[in-house]
């Protein structure tokens, strides 16, 4: 499975959302890392063929994608990041619903359900209507809807997205699980999230891809360092403005800061090993997903 | 896939209480349409609905049979002789009810057009009133050669009356009347298309109000079969729940006032007296019931592409509700007549409006109304199918 992007754009009105991007996916699992805003959700919506792009192509081995139609979508799993269902069905009527329009023969789609059903922890909850579901429970019904029709390829925009941290620790180990022999794209603005389960990671800025590669070569990518500083209470505001700090951690005499910088920022500064955190600060300027980064 | 777009319609507790409204005015309007059938006791007072249709069918069917001239004869003197037997116009009323149908046809026959006269038949001879089938041509000769209708009109007007034939056969017919002459047939036609309207409302627009678009559209036959359900389903919705509600409100008031009448002609009613349509009461209900069923296919779909296009529920309502009802109002604007007897809500009013004999001259051939209406806008419903299918799987999300 191969999918190449080339030169793909979408513009909206005068606003480049996605921006003359260049990348070639293969089996495996990609983590798409980038502020809200940088382009994520426009560029896994003309990945599946809901957008169209205003220049460039998608090809997969080789065929436009578009071109492709139905037999694109046919190895295509999506679970949008507004995951929108019918209020009124229960888990198991929209999971049959979903595999009727993904093809699935009636008998296979009855085995499939019950299998994703199983898989996704929503047994006791298949006959639950679909609007009672917990937040958690209805994004594992999204996954299992993505799942039904075993695609080769698996889009997840930003899978885990106001779950409390019990629910996203669960919900990666699902998506690793699900990962095999495939090639999975997730969107995310958590950075812990894609540490864990992507092989590939690709930074996303301005509708554009930044920086790609496995979480080592992206920290090696650094061209600062990171140091670790201990400063009265009073000092931080100084810090904080002077430097890019990636954490701060109070103790009772002090805080702790992470800094990323050129050299070290004071004398007694400590050189530490950099993280994906750190990463996503220098490249981004920001910090990433705030409270949840913690995790 | 078929099945769940139904599922997603009944799964609605809206959906289901609109369904059950419309029971509901199914059935209080066949006990109200049941209920203007009313005979006169002996006493004076007033029975109506399932009673009143017992006691009509025995008078009535006693004059049962082709009215002659010699049974023309025979109401004048009869309707002499009530008025003799009795002290008040009132007493003469209750001993007239089983030939009322026949005295009502003298009344019409022989009034100037438009001007019908309750007492005609009182100050009338025998002999004349026995001339009632020619009076009535005499009658439709004048009206068609009037300035108002070019020369085709005439030849068609005057093709349709030729078919006529006389005399008429009489027989108690009032359940067809009070289903297909009253004015609760239209009104029911009317609740019908708003009803379903909002049943079908969601099934295209739903998608997109519920953030499901995504899932549906990327999914393998996101843009083709399962497009092809939905366009299933509200045809399907449409079909079932109109003919259902139109063959059950026809039984309920058939069975009240009895389904006897089914072959007379509709000119048995005076008030289709100058009807240029010669048909039966059973033709007029199958003319009826395929003229609303066209209107409903029509605006529904209508309807249902523009709500699939702008992506509103709102839309799917009020467009229903707007062309049945609307030009009921928009008709009495002068100069608009014409051109809102054009509109596909005039197939919801066939029963009431069938006796206006309104015609068109179209490109030199001149046309009754429905004969139009039914095709054009069947084929124009049929037409929209392949637009609302490839206007909604082209669907881009934004
Ligand atoms: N339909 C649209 N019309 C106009 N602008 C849009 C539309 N969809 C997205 N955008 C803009 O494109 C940019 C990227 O949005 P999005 O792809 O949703 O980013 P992300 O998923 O990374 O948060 C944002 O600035 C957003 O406002
Ligand atoms: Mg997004």
């Amino acid at each position: 499975m191969e999918l190449k992007m080339k030169n793909l754009t979408k513009e909206f009105g005068g606003f480049t959302a996605v921006d003359h991007l260049n990348f070639t996916m293969e089996n495996g699992v990609y983590g798409l890392l980038g502020v809200n805003g940088a382009g994520k959700t426009t560029l896994m919506k003309m990945l599946c063929t809901l957008l169209s792009p205003t220049g460039g192509e998608i090809t997969c081995n080789g065929r436009e994608i578009l071109g492709m139609g139905a037999d694109y979508r046919k190895i295509l799993g999506y679970l949008p990041q507004d995951f929108g269902f019918y209020p009124e069905f229960t888990v198991q009527d929209y999971l049959s619903y979903i595999a009727a329009i993904k093809g699935l023969r009636p008998a296979v789609a009855r085995k499939r359900v019950r299998e994703l059903i199983e898989k996704t922890g929503l047994t006791k909850a298949a006959k639950k209507k679909m609007k009672k579901l917990s937040g958690g429970m209805k994004r594992r019904a999204g996954i299992a809807q993505a799942m039904l029709n075993n695609p080769k390829i698996l889009i997840l925009d930003e899978p885990t997205a106001g779950l409390d941290p019990n629910e996203r620790i669960r919900f990666r180990n699902l998506i690793s699980e699900l990962a095999e022999d495939r090639l999975v794209l997730l969107s995310t603005h958590i950075v812990s999230d894609v540490e864990y389960i992507a092989n590939q990671i690709l930074l996303m800025r301005d509708g554009k891809i930044v920086l790609a590669g496995e979480a080592r070569e992206l920290i090696d990518s650094m061209e600062e360092g990171v140091f670790s500083v201990f400063v009265r209470k009073n000092e931080v505001q100084h810090f904080m403005k002077k430097y890019k700090v990636s954490n701060l951690k109070s103790m009772h005499d002090g805080v702790e800061l992470r800094i990323i910088a050129k050299s070290p920022p004071v004398l007694d500064a400590g050189l530490v090993d950099a993280n994906l955190e750190d990463v996503f600060l220098y490249y981004f300027g920001e910090k990433a997903g705030g409270k949840d980064a913690v995790v | 896939m078929l099945w769940f777009e139904l599922k997603k319609i009944w799964s609605k507790p809206m959906n289901k209480a609109a369904f059950l409204l419309l029971a509901a005015v199914v059935f209080a309007g066949s006990l109200l349409a049941a209920r203007d059938v009313v005979y006169y006791r002996e006493d004076g007072s007033k029975i109506s609905g399932f009673a009143a249709a017992r006691r009509l069918k025995r008078e009535k069917n006693a004059w049962k049979g082709y009215v002659t001239e010699d049974v023309l004869k025979k109401v004048v003197e009869e309707n002499k002789r009530a008025r003799a037997e009795s002290d008040t116009e009132d007493g003469a009323l209750i001993k007239r009810q089983g030939f009322s149908d026949i005295r009502d046809w003298i009344n019409s026959g022989f009034s100037e057009p438009g001007d019908y006269d309750y007492y005609m038949c009182d100050s009338i001879s025998a002999e004349e009133a026995a001339a009632l089938y020619e009076k009535r041509l005499e009658m439709i000769k004048k009206e068609i050669s009037s300035p108002g209708y070019s020369k085709k009109e005439q030849k068609f007007l005057t093709r349709k009356y030729a078919k006529f034939k006389a005399p008429l056969y009489y027989e108690y017919a009032e359940g067809w009347k009070a289903l297909l002459d009253s004015q609760y047939l239209p009104t029911l036609m009317t609740i019908t298309i708003v009803i379903i309207g909002f049943l079908v409302s969601g099934i295209f627009s739903s998608e997109f109000q519920l953030g499901a678009d995504s899932v549906f559209f990327s999914a393998n036959y996101g843009r083709n079969r399962a497009v092809q359900a939905k366009i299933e389903a509200c045809f399907l919705v449409i079909t079932a729940v109109y003919w259902g509600a139109m063959v059950i409100f026809s039984v309920l008031v058939l069975g009240i006032l009895g389904f006897q009448g089914a072959g007379l002609m509709i000119q048995t009613d005076y008030a289709n007296w100058d009807c240029m349509y010669n048909l039966t009461y059973a033709q007029k209900w199958l003319l009826t019931m395929f003229g609303g069923y066209a209107a409903h296919l029509f605006i529904l779909f209508l309807a249902l592409l523009v709500s699939a296009k702008s992506r509103s529920v709102v839309v799917a309502v009020t467009i229903p509700f707007a062309l049945s009802c609307a030009p009921m109002f928009l008709g009495r604007v002068p100069g608009l007549t014409k051109a809102m007897n054009l509109f596909p809500d005039m197939l919801l009013r066939i029963s009431a409006f069938l006796r206006d004999n309104i015609i068109y001259e179209i490109g030199g051939k001149v046309f009754g109304v429905y004969e139009m209406l039914i095709p054009v806008y069947l084929l124009l419903a049929l037409l929209l199918l392949p637009v609302l299918y490839a206007g909604y799987r082209r669907s881009e999300l934004a």
